[in-house]
């Protein structure tokens, strides 16, 4: 998948499910912060990405992820990688 | 005798609503052996103690049975106890009706006489209820069988039934109800049932052999590939979790039911509680093929010392060994603990979270201390230390917590391990509610919380 198409459908889903304004989903936002998560709610977020995109995230593979473009990275390295 | 009403008295939701599988086997049986009866389940998980009332005022049973599956959340950390909710439920029960009160159930099998001189049913049955119940149910009806029915003791007017467990009740029929099974399916993501009862280990704080017996019944694996077809036939569960106190003995008996699941093509997920010892790669593979897909293992330690001082049977080389044979066969697996407990130490807390990181991609849920039951060798050692009084009846539940055990230190040297210990006061309940709820995950779930 494209890593622009993968940032488009994925900023898609986290503002729907999350319910935030989809514009505070920006690069070099916080990813946290923005979508209001504690480090529970990242399972949440493993399940998301599971059930839309097919791949298993763990909770290390979130150590060093702190803006959107960090997430994107990430989920674009399981993907192609 | 025309009509027996079920109910079932758990209103607890934690880690997850349980069906009531025990009410499911007994209706099932009495169908089978007194058809000519018309038997339903209710249920407190859904239906609130008014509606209760009004089903019961509708039915007009002649037999009521209550289920008392949990008297407390044997959880340290958080104290909870059912008993007074039970007792509200049977003034209701005796106002809406003059039905016979029997009670039953797992919890109370431990406290058989304080419940029923609490809660003053007609009768109580201890232990496995099927063929009791029957018995019992002939002897009201002064039919001849009834000789069978053994009045163990009196509790004022309630006369304690305890045959103990009858024999082989090789093929039970188990009746899922129909309307209940949508609901737990919804909100657990899973449904249970029994391949045998009966656990033959003697771990010094355990009810489990007091309240299914020590000889080990298995039931009629071609039945349970059944029950388990019909299940995901008639409502798409593809879920379950085996119930037994211990799943990882009879040997051929577990290779046969997974032949069976394997040939059936059933595809269905299942997990169990296992005993991390005598495990093989070549059974486990079988496992892994007939639907097993998680192992809760009950493990209670991770020190060599206090798996004896538990009266475990098995060594934390045995725990690394079954762990690893789950990993490379990619089943997933958790340990529970009990940390505290009888000969807990600051060294043996200290070993256990060193070794907790030789165990890797699996998440640990441990206790802290010990519930202390009646009739179990904890209960004497308690006795012998003066923790309890030996009249103590133990229905408020006491702990057996070591002195030189600190649950605080315990978890701030956990979180260091950079392992995923889940404590019974952490919030991942909820979380887990969520997934199952809103993203409609099934199954147990903890895997989401494991750690490498
Ligand atoms: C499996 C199990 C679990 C699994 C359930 C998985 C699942 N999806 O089903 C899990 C891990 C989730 C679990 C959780 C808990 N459990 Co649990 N669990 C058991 C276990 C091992 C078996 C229960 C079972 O399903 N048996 C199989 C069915 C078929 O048997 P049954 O329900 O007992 O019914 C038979 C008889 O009791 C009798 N009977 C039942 N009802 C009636 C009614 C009448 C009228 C009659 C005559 C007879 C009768 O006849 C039935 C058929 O023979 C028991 C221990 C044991 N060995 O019994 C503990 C046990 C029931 N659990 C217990 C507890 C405390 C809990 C938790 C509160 C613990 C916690 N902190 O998490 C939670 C509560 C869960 C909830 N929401 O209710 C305690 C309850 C005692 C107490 N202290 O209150 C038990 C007894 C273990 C113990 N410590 O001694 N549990
Ligand atoms: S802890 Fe497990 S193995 Fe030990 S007696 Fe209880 S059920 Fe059996």
């Amino acid at each position: 998948m494209e890593r622009q198409e993968i940032i488009s459908r994925l900023s898609a889903i986290l503002a729907e499910e999350f319910e935030i304004d989809p514009s505070l989903i920006t690069g070099e936002a916080p990813l946290m912060e923005t979508l209001e998560l504690d480090s529970l709610d990242l399972v949440d977020v493993v399940v998301i990405i599971e059930q839309n995109f097919g791949v298993t995230l763990s909770a290390p593979d979130f150590q060093g992820v702190k803006t959107f473009d960090d997430f994107f990275n990430l989920i674009e390295n399981k993907l192609n990688g | 005798m025309r009509r027996i009403l079920l109910i079932s008295a758990n209103r607890y939701k934690e880690p997850y609503p349980v069906y009531p599988l025990g009410l499911s086997y007994l209706k099932g049986y009495i169908l089978r052996e007194l058809p000519h009866l018309e038997v339903e389940i209710v249920d407190c998980n859904i239906l609130s103690d008014e509606e209760i009332g009004r089903r019961i005022e509708v039915f007009r049973p002649d037999i009521i049975g209550l289920s008392l599956r949990n008297i407390d959340g044997a959880n340290s950390l958080d104290v909870r106890d059912f008993l007074e909710h039970y007792q509200e439920l049977v003034t209701l029960i005796r106002k809406s009706s003059t039905a016979y009160l029997v009670i039953g159930g797992a919890g109370f099998s431990i406290f058989p006489e304080v419940i029923s001189e609490r809660l003053r049913p007609d009768f109580s049955i201890v232990g496995e209820g099927e063929k009791a119940f029957i018995d019992l149910i002939n002897h009201l009806e002064k039919r001849e069988e009834s000789a069978s029915v053994k009045m163990d003791k009196s509790m004022g007017s309630c006369k304690i039934i305890n045959q103990g467990s009858l024999g082989y009740l090789s093929t039970l029929d188990v009746a899922f109800e129909e309307d209940l099974v949508g609901w737990y399916w919804q909100s657990s993501g899973m449904l249970n049932l029994q391949t045998k009862r009966g656990c033959p280990y003697n771990c010094i704080y355990c009810t489990y052999p007091l309240i299914e017996g020590r000889q080990v019944r298995t039931l009629d694996p071609e039945k349970t590939v059944e029950d388990l077809l019909r299940l995901k036939r008639n409502h798409g569960i593809n879920y379950v979790f085996f119930t037994d106190s211990v799943f990882n003995i009879g040997r051929s008996y577990n290779l046969k039911l997974a032949s069976l699941l394997i040939e059936s093509n059933a595809k269905i997920n299942w997990g169990a509680y296992f005993r991390p010892s005598g495990l093989d790669n070549e059974t486990m593979r079988l496992f892994k093929e007939s639907g097993l897909t998680h192992i809760e293992f009950g493990t209670e330690s991770f020190c060599d010392t206090q798996l004896v001082n538990y009266g475990k049977g098995f060594s934390f080389e045995d725990v690394v060994k079954s762990s690893d044979i789950c990993l490379d066969l990619g089943i997933y697996y958790a340990h529970f603990l009990i940390l505290g407990g009888y000969g807990e130490t600051k060294q043996t807390i200290a070993e256990t979270m060193v070794n907790s990181k030789r165990l890797r991609h699996t998440v640990f849920f441990p206790y802290i201390g010990m519930r202390i039951y009646p009739n179990t060798r904890l209960q004497q050692i308690a006795v012998s230390e003066g923790i309890i009084e030996a009249t103590d009846d133990l229905i408020a539940p006491k702990y057996y917590i070591s002195n030189d055990f600190d649950v605080d230190m315990t978890k701030k040297l956990a979180s260091e391990t950079g392992k995923a210990w889940v404590f019974p006061d952490s919030p991942h309940n909820e979380m887990m509610d969520m997934l199952r709820i809103k993203r409609k995950k099934k199954g147990l779930l903890w895997e989401y919380l494991k750690r490498p």
